[in-house]
């Protein structure tokens, strides 16, 4: 081809379109120094249980109801699969003591409405609803070992001992009640046999369930040292990856509420967070740290960080054809996981389908990230490795901050 | 050398015709969509009729309930001549001792004998008097309550029989008549020396609330033999329920809500209400959020078999068609086994609903535009009844069936 072809003018203008068509796709192509791919680590969360039905008289043998309850009778509340949960109790006139399991089953996912928020693991809905009730005794709570996957021990508040525990998406209360009035000294003994006693009918629930059903007291561990958060994370966000990820203009401010807060389970938690605002674009950070419940086996945010991770684990996308992604980091903390799933959006916020990276420091504090678009202004929808690398990259200097 | 200058027409026409491609291409990946027509709705009869409540004159003196049934059950107890809503008849032993609630002995046998009659003319707020009717005769519902309820044949419209000690302290038969609803139960205690008091029994408490209810029944002139008849296979529910989101075609999705994001969102205040009362119903909603906004819910009982699943969401879909005639109903023809739309339902008062059943599971479709910019009645709903037909055929026709 002479050349004359290539200095005619209609192919000079088409040469020079390519030519910035080829620069504009490099720098869409190169994001920056975004650190992508990711250290992925194994997934060190076991698979959790889901039980569909309560065993019959809530799992509690004969020989033990004879025990307790000598002569009782039993009532039940409930007990047909589909309802959240049955009462067995066993009273009786003669008796000096009266006997009461209930078993709560949960179930989250897709078509089952859950109040308590987006959360998709049966197990983590349990996990809140017993943490809820760990608090609720928390003055009285004694940890457990060797029963379902958790349980503690406490006073009922009268004149009763209750051993509850968790296996997968059940929870177990066995209620040991005395109707007979003692003096001082006939106390101790009393306390000692209810709490035998609701530790036997535990012991059997658990044994019908297939779980570990050997209860014993668990050493009371100390509360983690204190953590001093910054009044705001936005400090800990370097202004050039703001500006990258949310836009030059974009809003910045330390009051937002934790998206993946509903149905936690840090009691008295301390927060310092920050939102980021660009056009089509919501960053979030949120720092937490708590104490530790008594009745739980970990402390609160090592608690939290379980139940998010099987939330995320288990969320599934709007389609069966949507994109999805979960994954174990190493490297990142004391441990992390990073997730996407198409269609997610968590209650009052506007962001769609936002990446989340939550990591567990090594100084015990929850950092939570999400990144994701919102709809409605226009830009762009973030693709899947744009989010994750997005939440990713805060996520790494946000650790660095906080441990610095 | 010169091309030829047909060949140079050639390659600008090919040129020419590649942009032409790549717009056609970005005009339907972004949502444009024109290609999906909207199908304008197909309205029908209604072929659920009305629930018709009662008055106060309608209601038979001391609630319908004969003499020699209450000699009978509870012997000894006095209703009263001017009740007609609500009668009790209380009996202690027999009616050989004569003491009205009080505290009992060793040996004293005590039976209660009651009946309610709700006439269906004061609803729920933001419901009907039919859908309330169906609801308090809803099995589910009383699953919740925890001991489900038998379904009794011939006897009013509809009815339903509990034994429940723990809960109602006997026996309970509720059945409806139009938007009726009568409730008799039978409870009582034995009373022990040195036991703790049992309930009544039902080989006792059976007997007496057939009896009682069937004569109700008979006084409020509905069909009045009541039988236990075991319910036999239905018809046969859907295999697999999808996801929502994968209902709408995207070109579907783009003409009505153009450029939205679809997202898993909460479900919309008609299903929510019933999956927060009614045991065992699960509902997933898919949202394409814009400028308009269309959603699409599934509601359906996963644990139901094959009598139960189908019989419940016809239930189901009749109390949210009660309910939906406050706002205007209009039935539907040619989507799903039964339908219908309705527009202008709280809380914006702006979105058309389509609403229908498919074997047993209730498909809710919503469509509506902005706040500051609310779509045309016909507009709305002719986009919502677009959306339901392409759910529908893809409910019925993909291998879900």
């Amino acid at each position: 081809m002479p050349d004359a072809f290539w200095f005619r003018p209609w192919v000079r203008v088409a040469g020079a379109a390519v030519l910035a068509l080829l620069v504009a796709g490099a720098v869409l192509v190169w994001r920056g120094p975004l650190p992508a791919p990711r250290p992925l680590g194994r997934d060190p969360v076991p698979a959790e249980r889901d039980f569909t039905a309560t065993p019959p008289d809530c799992g509690v043998t004969r020989p033990a109801v004879a025990a307790l309850v000598p002569g009782g009778t039993l009532t039940r509340d409930g007990g047909v699969p589909e309802a959240d949960g049955v009462t067995c109790e066993w009273s009786a006139l003669e008796a000096t003591g009266r006997l009461t399991v209930t078993l709560t089953l949960r179930h989250a996912g897709p078509g089952v409405a859950n109040a308590t928020g987006p959360g998709d693991s049966s197990a983590a809905a349990a996990m809140s609803r017993y943490a809820a009730l760990a608090v609720e005794t928390r003055a009285q709570a004694r940890p457990v070992a060797g029963l379902g996957d958790e349980a503690f021990a406490s006073r009922d508040g009268g004149q009763g001992r209750e051993v509850v525990f968790r296996t997968g998406n059940l929870i177990a209360s066995a209620e040991y009640v005395a109707t007979e009035i003692t003096g001082r000294k006939g106390r101790r003994a009393l306390e000692a046999r209810l709490q035998a006693g609701a530790s036997r009918a535990a012991a059997d629930v658990a044994r019908s369930l297939g779980v570990p059903a050997h209860p014993h007291a668990a050493a009371v561990r100390p509360a983690p040292a204190p953590v001093a958060l910054p009044d705001s994370a936005c400090g800990l966000i370097p202004a050039d990856l703001r500006k990258r990820l949310a836009g030059g203009d974009a809003e910045t401010g330390p009051e937002t509420a934790d998206p993946l807060a509903a149905g936690g389970a840090v009691a008295n938690a301390a927060t310092a967070a920050c939102f980021v605002r660009g056009p089509g674009r919501r960053l979030t950070v949120t720092l937490t740290t708590g104490t530790r419940t008594p009745g739980l086996p970990v402390p609160d945010v090592d608690y939290e960080y379980l139940r998010r991770y099987r939330d995320a684990r288990a969320e599934p996308p709007v389609s069966a054809h949507g994109a999805r992604y979960f994954h174990a980091l190493s490297g990142l903390g004391d441990r992390a996981y990073e997730a996407y799933v198409e269609g997610s959006q968590y209650p009052g916020e506007t962001v769609v389908s936002p990446a989340r990276v939550v990591v567990r420091t090594h100084g015990g504090v929850l950092v939570t990230v999400t990144y994701g678009t919102v709809p409605d202004t226009g830009s762009d929808p973030l693709t899947e490795d744009d989010a994750i690398n997005g939440a990713y990259a805060v996520a790494l200097r946000v650790v660095r901050g906080v441990r610095g | 050398m010169r091309l030829p200058v047909s060949r140079r027409t050639r390659v600008i026409a090919a040129l020419a015709a590649a942009v032409a491609v790549a717009v056609v291409l970005t005009v339907l990946v972004r949502g444009g969509g024109a290609g999906a027509p909207l199908v304008a709705p197909r309205y029908g009869p209604d072929p659920v009729p009305a629930l018709r409540t009662l008055s106060a004159h309608d209601l038979p003196p001391r609630c319908g309930v004969r003499a020699a049934t209450v000699r009978r059950y509870a012997p000894g107890g006095h209703a009263g001549a001017g009740r007609r809503a609500h009668c009790q008849w209380y009996s202690l032993n027999a009616g050989r001792k004569r003491c009205g609630f009080c505290p009992s002995n060793g040996g004293d046998r005590e039976r209660v004998l009651e009946v309610v009659i709700s006439t269906g003319t004061t609803p729920t707020l933001g419901r009907s008097a039919g859908g309330d009717a169906l609801r308090a005769l809803d099995p589910a519902g009383l699953v919740t309550a925890g001991t489900p309820g038998r379904t009794v044949t011939g006897l009013g419209d509809e009815a339903l029989y509990r034994y429940s000690p723990a809960l109602d302290g006997g026996a309970t038969l509720t059945f409806r008549v139009g938007a009726a609803v009568a409730t008799v139960t039978y409870s009582g205690r034995d009373f022990f020396t040195h036991r703790m008091p049992g309930e009544v029994p039902e080989k006792s408490a059976k007997p007496a609330v057939l009896a009682a209810a069937a004569d109700v029944a008979g006084a409020l002139h509905a069909r009045a033999r009541p039988a236990f008849t075991p319910a036999g296979p239905g018809p046969v529910p859907l295999r697999h329920v999808p996801r929502p989101c994968d209902l709408v075609p995207g070109a579907v999705a783009g003409r009505l809500a153009a450029h939205a994001t679809r997202t898993r969102a909460p479900v919309p205040p008609a299903i929510a209400a019933a999956v927060a009362t009614q045991s065992g119903l699960a509902a997933d909603t898919c949202a394409w959020d814009a400028a308009r906004h269309l959603s699409v819910t599934l509601a359906w009982r996963p644990d139901r078999g094959r009598t139960l699943a189908v019989p419940e969401a016809t239930r189901l879909y009749r109390e949210s068609h009660e309910d939906a005639r406050a706002t205007g109903v209009r039935a539907l023809r040619d989507l799903g086994d039964q339908a219908y739309a309705a527009y202008g339902a709280p809380p914006d008062q702006r979105t058309a609903e389509v609403t229908y059943r498919y074997r047993d599971v209730i498909v809710l479709v919503t469509y509506s535009g902005a706040t500051d910019a609310p779509l045309p009645r016909a507009t709305a709903l002719t986009g919502a009844y677009t959306a339901a037909v392409h759910t529908f055929a893809a409910l019925s026709g993909s291998g879900h069936a």
